[in-house]
């Protein structure tokens, strides 16, 4: 097993490992920062994939945006579902066995394709090559440029939306 | 070198696991971890498939890239404006048990 | 000739020296490189907290000195064993946890906290051969370990369990949070004149320095790094000489030592990035040839970019918590966003004309902006009514603050 190997499946396990506590622990802040180190174990597999770019974005999108907004949140509503209580619903046995049952079918149809089995190799980008070639494509009329502009709309948009809900009710008490 | 598949069936289980924790938690901040779990596993597939077409092609594809950005831009978004819906209803109802919104029943 | 050759560029003649030993031994290449990676990391980190030592001891002296007192002068010349001291005490100090707290969260936010300054040594150029990685994306990762700071802030507020490390520990991360935007959009600008986000470009680039060539962009930059490592004016989230500390209050022993560790030496690394991004790094006489000399540069250029910041610490009153926000989203982030915006438009504007008329436009769009912000900060400190505090038979203290609004009157 060659050193990346090792690497790949050590981080695989983490963020497995940390998916599962994410989902089945019941302290709410426990699981969120079990999802930070998810979040973690997924920026190494991108980093293992060589899309750096991406391997810092998730720790600077994912991390230190999303995360800490959900660690505020949950802090906000803290005291309103006890640890004792349980936090699933009745449907949990079911949902286990439809996501079992799901994992099998996707793993039987993709092993029927041709390429399943495929060794990455490295593809030793040169420099600022991969950035660069994003770049231009995000911004370039044949490319991309429309989805990405739809993008900034969107997060235009969110930005507002998040603003006028959040305030709302507060504004509504004070008139 | 690391084979397609260890990186397909990585992302397979993290959507299931990210869709378990969507389907059966109560707390809708827990969903909303579910729901960025299974984004993640999104992202994970489509850059292993960038990766592996930038290999076949012999040049650095940029749909993959793409794709994954608005992925992230789409997440962040979401969490943005999922979360300000949280902290409102939790104003509103004292509650954020995805079963108690149930003010617009019919 | 060999002893100088090595004397010239020692690390890597080290490295060197450890790769063949690793071939001889038989080992794989790959292990080779990843057991070589491990062992330069082991002595980078240990290194820079190592010198945490020092420049613990130096910044206690100076500020010493700066407010008219010796600073520590009991143990060794000049007491400059004092840190040594402290750490042997510290290390054997009683750990006391507290009841209630989280273990998780509270157990590992120390180490979260120093693990986030000290990933940001990996991304420096000491040298031109010398550096941890050149990663082609080093200016999104510095912002990047920047929120993994954040993390370790609110685990150890959430997790001490105490009211008032969970509010410190909000206060210090919307500061982070915040300050963040002004130095990302700055941290563009070297980002767009070396059209490369890799430390080792941005550094290959600076023929001239980019202090001279965006002074104000530096300045800001300066700004924002100073509040994003808390410390004063902006340490209001754990102000020494007003609370009893922050976050790390329910701290004590080995694990308040390493949130000390990690704020003496954030001091210093961001006087690290200050210096590769705007003082041209390893650049100097001579430091291409013999890189030994860059690292020399280097170190000399951040202790400069340091004292300043201690000289800062030493001197300014602490700004109240809404001054601070007022600074940054009312002064700081729209001034870099025009100053960003200007820099794009009239750089590819001349592009054609050759990149000296390029910087020098650039120069003068800083200086412009400079002197428009100051006119327009001291018009609106002119139009406020600032209330005199004291009797008239005494000097007068007068609170003048160029970003405080509300004074209160009697």
């Amino acid at each position: 097993m060659s050193v990346q190997q090792l690497f790949f499946v050590v981080f695989a396990l983490i963020t497995i490992f940390s998916a599962l506590m994410v989902v089945s622990l019941r302290n709410l802040l426990h699981s969120a920062l079990w999802l930070i180190m998810a979040l973690l174990g997924v920026a190494s597999i991108f980093a293992i994939l060589e899309a750096s770019f991406f391997a810092a974005v998730q720790i600077l999108v994912y991390i230190g945006a999303i995360a800490i907004l959900i660690i505020f949140a949950v802090m906000l509503t803290h005291n309103i579902m006890s640890v004792a209580e349980t936090q699933t619903n009745r449907s949990w046995g079911i949902a286990l066995v439809m996501v079992v049952i799901i994992f099998f079918i996707i793993i039987t149809q993709i092993s029927t394709w041709p390429g399943f089995n495929t060794r990455l190799q490295a593809l030793n980008i040169p420099g600022q090559d991969a950035v660069l070639a994003f770049g231009t494509g995000l911004v370039d009329p044949q490319g991309f440029a429309l989805p990405f502009e739809t993008a900034s709309v969107l997060l235009l948009a969110a930005l507002l939306g998040g603003v006028f809900i959040a305030f709302d009710q507060r504004r509504e008490k004070k008139s | 070198m690391i084979p397609l598949s260890w990186y397909l069936i990585l992302a397979a289980i993290l959507f299931l696991l990210g869709l378990y924790g969507a389907m059966v938690r109560k707390n809708s901040i827990a969903i909303l971890m579910g729901v960025e779990l299974m984004l993640n596993a999104v992202n994970i597939n489509i850059l292993a498939f960038w990766h592996y077409h930038s290999q076949v092609n012999g040049a650095i594809e940029i749909n993959g890239m793409v794709f994954a950005a608005i992925v992230v831009i789409a997440a962040a978004a979401e969490a943005a404006v999922a979360l300000a819906i949280i902290i409102s209803v939790f104003r509103n109802n004292k509650s954020i048990v995805a079963a108690d919104m149930n003010t617009l029943k019919g | 000739m060999n002893l100088i050759d090595f004397l010239r560029d020692p690390i890597i003649a080290i490295s060197d020296w450890i790769t063949n030993l690793f071939s001889n031994w038989g080992m794989a290449t790959d292990w080779a490189t990843f057991l070589l990676y491990l062992i330069g990391a082991a002595v980078l980190g240990i290194s820079a907290l190592l010198m945490t030592l020092f420049f613990i001891w130096a910044e206690r002296k100076i500020i010493g000195r700066l407010q008219d007192r010796v600073g520590p002068n009991q143990i060794g010349p000049w007491g400059i064993f004092q840190s040594v001291a402290d750490m042997v005490k510290i290390f054997i100090k009683e750990h006391i946890i507290p009841t209630g707290v989280d273990p998780i969260p509270y157990h590992l936010a120390p180490i979260v906290l120093v693990a986030s300054v000290l990933m940001v040594w990996a991304i420096v150029p000491f040298s031109n051969t010398v550096y941890g990685s050149n990663l082609n994306v080093a200016v999104i990762f510095l912002l990047a370990v920047g929120g993994l700071g954040e993390v370790g802030v609110m685990m150890a507020g959430w997790g001490s369990n105490n009211k008032y490390a969970l509010i410190s520990a909000f206060r210090a991360s919307a500061q982070m949070i915040s300050y963040e935007v002004p130095m990302a959009i700055i941290l563009l600008i070297p980002v767009l004149l070396s059209s490369s986000m890799s430390m080792n470009d941005i550094v290959n680039a600076q023929n001239i320095p980019y202090i001279l060539v965006l002074p104000f962009g530096a300045l800001i930059f300066f700004i924002a790094s100073i509040a994003e490592n808390g410390r004063a004016p902006f340490d209001l989230a754990e102000a020494e000489s007003e609370l009893v500390a922050g976050f790390n209050i329910e701290y004590s022993g080995l694990k308040f030592g390493m949130f000390y560790v990690a704020d003496f030496l954030r001091a210093f690394t961001s006087a690290l990035i200050f210096s590769t991004l705007f003082l041209g790094g390893w650049k100097g006489p001579g430091a291409e040839a013999i890189p030994v000399l860059g690292a020399f540069y280097l170190i000399a250029k951040s202790l400069i970019i340091w004292f300043l910041g201690v000289w800062i610490r030493g001197s300014f009153p602490r700004y109240r918590i809404d001054q601070m926000m007022n600074i940054n989203w009312k002064f700081l982030t729209p001034i870099s966003l025009v100053l960003f915006m200007l820099v794009i438009l009239f750089s590819k504007l001349v592009e054609p004309v050759g990149q000296n008329m390029q910087y020098l436009v650039i120069l003068i769009i800083n200086l412009g902006l400079f002197f428009l912000s100051f006119r327009i900060l001291n018009n609106q400190n002119k139009k406020k009514v600032v209330a005199e505090v004291g009797s008239r038979t005494r000097p007068v203290a007068k609170p003048d603050n160029l970003f405080s609004k509300d004074v209160s009157r009697g």
